[in-house]
């Protein structure tokens, strides 16, 4: 074979194999994959997203971090009449799917500045999978100490996830690696979820009802232990799709009666959800999609303004 | 070809295919997996092992969970002068590498029956990965109130481990199914290795640690008090690394031991006695105790518990 035909031979074959990857590589990127959110881990809180970031992931959701590692559209030095600092989970996180603006914590702020002719800023510290133990530290150790309102949003399984730690959960603390980065970021959720297929983990619930108790006194204690005079706090819990209609489960029960004692302000958004629960309000049940979104930010500013 | 010849070409064929796959299940097997010592899952201390198991795991060692779901040789319900329950990290379970009678908590009831002529029980209710938080939980929400000695045994960094939970923990909550059960004990931990290859957690910001490790520690403290009930002893055993032996603990190191100091509790700090003995067969890898290790913690510790 002559020199041009071997080398015609193998960009074929390197073609032929290189095809597909390229274009599963294209496919994902288009997506929104390869250029996942980053985390850091920590000792206290044990992970939350690295500040300074922007990237636009599924549905073209815009997806912005600011100097504070908060969610958020205006960064949080920036100048303002009010802070607030919203602290959850993955339903306050509003996921990789919806957009800044449409996350309620955004929605919030939209809300007050229209009411009142302020300016405010809203810093979303929400994370995927963070327990109340997770918030009470994230409350603890958070790097500012300036805001105005704190409003932390909970589900009731929240306080039995413990303190919840980077090593199960999925997240990335450095860019995925190399040309077939959104590859990459695909074959390492499908590892992850494959470890816990392989592996399954039942819960046994002895003790939930004493933990979820002792969880919620835990973040109490960190709210009273960063009071300030002037700060406000309100405690909202979100409730679950199955639940709602009365379905409450005991733990769900039980968490409201916790919340209701502890002399926080608290919303408790079962019976608004159930109300003026709808299709598109939630997209799987638990997370909101922005028709909920946008619901949960007009109860809150409501709560907040006083309605 | 006749049928007869078909058959016997089926047979050489799935015989040549499945031959290395049964030479390796054996081999597998022969090293001890297959039957993984099983774990459950809870809201306070996230995970334990399951109670009432006896697995012979790498070197032939046995390793026996009791009725409390305690490591034992005795069941924490025989009749005892003394109860004696060792909290602790993967040092105090001893791995499946290290016999149940070689652990330092089984040799310390050895030593101390041997040294007064009565009986004692000692239980191991400690996990891999164990975190002070798990211990102190662990410590809150045991099902045992009879316990005449606590003894929680811990090394510097498990006050930074925060409460470890299953999710990220390599371990199983039932019996592996199916003729292949070692390859699937193998590969599961092949898949949970290479998540962590994959998704390395290197950006660790130490800022909080010297508040977080005193923290810790405190609701460590808290829990033993809680639970505190008159003629219960307690000892808090801090346990060295290797590579901080001779004079070289790191500052978490002495600010834990500075903490446990001043908390009141009875306290063995084994840094300079295990500088002293050590030897080659000290330790397995450096953190966790080979069976030389193991012996000579439950000198040390017996030897306190004896003079107190």
């Amino acid at each position: 074979m002559s020199r041009v035909r071997k080398a015609l031979y193998w960009a074929i074959l390197i073609a032929i194999v290189g095809a597909p990857i390229i274009l599963a590589e294209l496919l994902l990127r288009h997506a929104g994959l390869g250029n996942p959110i980053l985390f850091y881990a920590n000792s206290s809180y044990r992970f939350a997203p690295a500040a300074n970031q922007q990237q636009v992931r599924r549905n073209g959701a815009r997806v912005t971090i600011d100097s504070k590692g908060f969610r958020a559209v205006k960064d949080w030095s920036s100048l303002a009449d009010g802070k607030l600092l919203f602290i959850g989970d993955s339903v306050t996180w509003g996921g990789t799917s919806i957009d800044d603006q449409d996350t309620f914590a955004a929605g919030v702020c939209q809300r007050l500045a229209q009411a009142t002719g302020k300016s405010f800023v809203c810093g979303n510290a929400g994370v995927n999978q963070y327990g109340t133990d997770n918030m009470a530290e994230r409350i603890r150790y958070k790097n500012i100490d300036d805001e105005t309102a704190l409003i932390v949003t909970l589900i009731s399984d929240d306080t039995l996830r413990g303190l919840h730690d980077a090593d199960g959960s999925f997240f990335f603390v450095d860019p995925p690696p190399g040309p077939v980065r959104a590859s990459w970021e695909a074959a390492t959720f499908l590892v992850w979820r494959l470890y816990r297929a392989m592996r399954p983990v039942p819960h046994r619930p002895d003790d939930d009802m004493r933990v979820a108790e002792r969880s919620l006194e835990n973040l109490f204690a960190a709210i009273r232990e960063t009071q300030r005079p002037g700060r406000r706090v309100l405690i909202v819990l979100s409730p679950v799709e199955r639940e709602l209609g009365g379905k409450e489960t005991p733990l769900t029960h039980r968490v409201r009666s916790v919340l209701e004692r502890s002399g926080f302000d608290f919303l408790d958004l079962h019976a608004p959800v159930a109300a003026g629960h709808s299709s598109g309000f939630y997209s799987d049940g638990q997370h909101l999609d922005v028709k909920g979104h946008h619901f949960y930010a007009d109860q809150i500013a409501n709560r907040l303004l006083g309605n | 070809m006749s049928t007869g010849r078909k058959a016997l070409y089926w047979a050489v064929l799935i015989a040549v295919v499945c031959s290395p796959v049964v030479v390796m299940e054996l081999l597998l097997r022969s090293a001890g997996l297959g039957y993984p010592i099983l774990f459950y899952t809870n809201a306070s201390y996230r995970f334990a092992v399951q109670p009432n198991q006896h697995q012979v795991r790498q070197r032939g060692a046995r390793v026996t969970i009791d009725s409390k779901g305690f490591r034992a040789v005795k069941d924490w319900n025989s009749p005892a002068d003394g109860k004696l329950l060792f909290i602790g990290d993967s040092i105090t379970w001893g791995g499946t590498y290290i016999d149940d009678a070689d652990t330092f908590a089984a040799g310390v009831c050895q030593r101390l029956e041997k040294a007064t002529g009565q009986r004692f029980v000692c239980g191991n209710a400690s996990a891999n990965q164990y975190g002070t938080e798990n211990m102190a939980a662990r410590i809150r929400y045991k099902d045992v109130d009879d316990e005449t000695a606590l003894i929680i045994t811990l090394i510097s960094g498990d006050t930074l481990r925060g409460l470890r939970d299953a999710d990220g923990s390599f371990f199983f909550t039932a019996p592996l199914s199916g003729p292949l059960r070692a390859h699937w004990e193998v590969a599961t931990f092949l898949v949970w290795r290479l998540y962590r290859a994959m998704r390395p957690l290197e950006s660790y910001h130490f800022d909080h640690d010297l508040q977080v490790t005193e923290r810790s520690l405190d609701n460590l403290f808290a829990a033993v008090r809680e639970t505190d009930r008159p003629g219960r002893k307690v000892l808090i055993v801090l346990s060295p690394l290797e590579q901080e032996l001779g004079g070289r603990e790191k500052r978490l190191t002495r600010y834990v031991r500075s903490l446990i100091e001043r908390s009141g509790f009875d306290f063995l700090d084994l840094h300079g006695s295990v500088t002293a003995a050590h030897s080659p067969d000290f330790y397995y890898d450096g953190v966790h105790l080979d069976t030389t290790g193991h012996h000579f913690y439950a000198d040390q510790i017996a030897k306190r518990l004896l003079a107190n």
